[in-house]
């Protein structure tokens, strides 16, 4: 193109300069895919790992539940210790609800089969999974859903993913929050027509515009340089990638809303249908 | 009493015999390494056959009375020895077991979870509740241990006082029932042997022609033990334990915790193997209380005025249930149906309630 005759020169410097920009978008984009890929594959490699953390984690609640038994004990002797005492029995407590809720979830998400169950109910499981967190930075998690309403035949595992991904990140949008307004979580959930509608909205920062497109890209995440400032900020950025997925696998979809329900910053809306085809 | 301790940790050990030391109860724990358990075996033998017989020279010499089993016991470096191989030679011995676990606090989930083990399990053992083993502090599993082993030791005097129990036809249902000082209650422990078969299967003779019972006092007590305490205690019905009682007379735990109540409801008190387990009360019983008191023992004389607070007000006079997930009286209209086939059919005030069992179903499969 460059040295082509048959273009006007100044119609050719512009061309090529497109060219140009168009390659270099390419490579970018092929730098980030295998970027992308090389990461997946060494955080997966790493899963290894996890095994000997769960392990080494439930020995260290064990240790907190005699660290408890032996503080409260003191704490006869001393009462000043008894407030701690109390700390620690809580901590212990919802360490002890982290394990028991992930041994349910992975052990379900090995049989990933579709099956009935009502919305209502695993909403609230997951809620109260994450409720220390929503607690600790006062943040009220409110779910309208009817105690009836059926979730679609699905893994319910897959339904539980979907729900503490955009759960988290609506709490993880929450923390850095600093206003007078209380800090507000609405997850609400209706079945019209053949579809299932679950909406988790968010009082919280927002999401900037020029963000919007990145945030369903894996291992994009606006957590991983700030984790000490945030103390969710633990993310890998895989959390919207793989519910997106997952969503898709199960012929929905997932927006972000362009106007979230008045009140609230930030909505994801996910849609699927009651009865999915084929996982 | 005589309290083996299988255990791989000493640091454990060390504290129950402490504990039990301190309590002065006179109860003499036995670890392995006192009484020579894990000592290798030999090689070329059948395994399972050589730990048996080292556990029934280890009964004849030191009479355990009852074995304290961890869980996880792969600790032991000279022997290869699981829970299960324990309970089965232990099963095959008569000598009851209480099994536990160390872990942290209990959640929904994992009660769910011992329940499920209790009625598939709980013919070979009692589980230790886990808030006894998982602090520091052993003070509480004293009291609970010697309050077992009070239990199985009589039903087993009661079975050798009376031989006869043992050689008549009657079957478990008749024999605990007579144990139990209640011929009528037979019919009500009928419902709890439905899926437990294999608990009183006489054992089939080698040649697979004829099955013969052998009635030693010792063996048939410990079964009719684990199938009273696991099973009719652990789903009330014929039997209720303090919030199944509440339930019966549809009144919350605080209001039948209330003195003047607990006068009213004496009569009914269970006494009888593991009635100093937990305080447990005659179903029967407290139906004739209700009855007495007119339908409703809210309208007693004694209680009118204290405005017991009912489970559920639209029926005073009507019995509630008991959810075993969560050990606490709940409005019928609150109970899931029907229960999981875990639960024993004649525990028929034992029920989950509906919004736990929407919520752990699907996860968990009950």
């Amino acid at each position: 193109m460059r040295s082509s005759t048959d273009i006007e020169p100044e119609h050719r410097h512009r061309i090529v300069e497109q060219l140009k920009l168009a390659q270099q978008r390419i490579d970018s984009t092929e730098q980030y895919d295998k970027e992308s890929r090389t990461s997946l594959e060494l955080m997966s490699m790493m899963g290894v790992m996890a095994g000997f953390l769960t392990h080494e984690f439930e020995k260290a609640v064990g240790s907190l539940t005699n660290a408890a038994s032996i503080v409260k004990g003191l704490s006869k002797r001393d009462p000043t210790l008894a407030e701690l005492a109390d700390r620690i029995a809580i901590i212990e407590r919802n360490l002890a609800h982290y394990m028991s809720y992930m041994r349910m979830f992975i052990n379900k998400a090995r049989q990933p089969k579709s099956q009935a169950f009502k919305a209502a109910a695993q909403i609230r499981v997951v809620v109260q999974t994450l409720a220390p967190v929503a607690e600790a930075h006062d943040i009220d998690v409110q779910v309208d859903v009817d105690k009836a309403l059926e979730a679609p035949m699905m893994p319910v595992a897959a339904y539980h993913g979907i729900v503490a991904n955009l759960l988290s990140n609506a709490l993880k949008a929450l923390v850095p929050k600093r206003s007078d307004e209380p800090r507000r979580v609405r997850i609400y959930a209706t079945n019209d027509g053949g579809r299932h509608v679950l909406v988790c909205a968010d009082n919280g920062i927002g999401i900037p515009d020029y963000l919007r497109a990145r945030v369903w890209d894996p291992l994009y995440t606006t957590t991983a340089d700030g984790a000490e400032e945030n103390p969710l900020g633990s993310g890998l950025g895989l959390g919207l990638s793989v519910v997106r997925d997952v969503v898709r696998r199960l012929h929905g979809t997932i927006r972000l809303l362009d106007v979230p329900p008045p009140g609230y910053a930030t909505a994801f809306r996910v849609t699927l249908p009651l009865n999915v085809p084929v996982l | 009493m005589n309290l083996l301790i299988i255990e791989d940790q000493s640091d454990f050990i060390g504290r129950v015999k402490a504990t039990f030391e301190a309590a002065g109860t006179g109860t003499k724990v036995l670890a392995p390494d006192d009484v020579g358990l894990v000592t290798k075996l030999e090689e070329g033998k059948s395994y399972e056959e050589q730990f048996f017989e080292r556990l029934q020279a280890i009964h004849k010499q030191y009479s355990i009375d009852l074995v304290l089993l961890d869980t996880d016991l792969s600790r032991f470096k000279e022997i290869a020895i699981s829970q299960s191989l324990c309970r089965q030679a232990l099963q095959e011995l008569g000598i009851p077991v209480c099994r536990y676990k160390k872990t942290y606090s209990q959640t929904n989930s994992n009660r769910l979870q011992d329940l499920k083990r209790i009625a598939r399990e709980g013919a070979s053992a009692v589980w230790v509740p886990p808030q006894l083993v998982n602090g520091e502090d052993l003070v509480a599993l004293v009291p609970w241990l010697e309050a077992v082993e009070q239990g199985f030791e009589k039903i087993r005097d009661r079975l050798i006082a009376e031989p006869v129990l043992l050689q008549r036809p009657l079957g478990p249902a008749g024999v605990l029932s007579r144990v139990l000082g209640k011929g009528t209650l037979r019919a009500d422990l009928l419902g709890y042997t439905a899926q437990n078969f294999f608990f009183f299967a006489a054992p089939i003779e080698e040649d697979g022609v004829g099955a013969k019972f052998t009635p030693n006092p010792q063996i048939a007590a410990t079964r009719l033990g684990y199938w009273l305490l696991n099973y009719i205690l652990t789903f009330p019905g014929p039997i209720l334990n303090v919030p199944a009682a509440a339930a019966m007379l549809n009144i919350d735990v605080d209001s039948f915790m209330n003195l003047e109540v607990q006068k009213l409801v004496e009569p009914a008190l269970y006494k009888g193997p593991f009635d100093a387990v937990a305080i447990y009360y005659w179903r029967d019983q407290l139906g004739s209380v209700v009855e007495a008191c007119g339908g409703d023992i809210a309208m007693a004389d004694s209680v009118k005025l204290l405005s017991l607070r009912y489970v559920d007000d639209k029926t005073p006079g009507a019995p509630s249930y008991y959810c075993v997930l969560t050990g606490a009286p709940i409005k019928r209209a609150d109970a899931a149906s029907p229960n999981p086939d875990w639960i024993p059919p004649g525990a028929d005030l034992t029920r989950i309630s509906q919004d736990l069992f929407e919520e752990l179903d699907p996860m968990l499969s009950m």
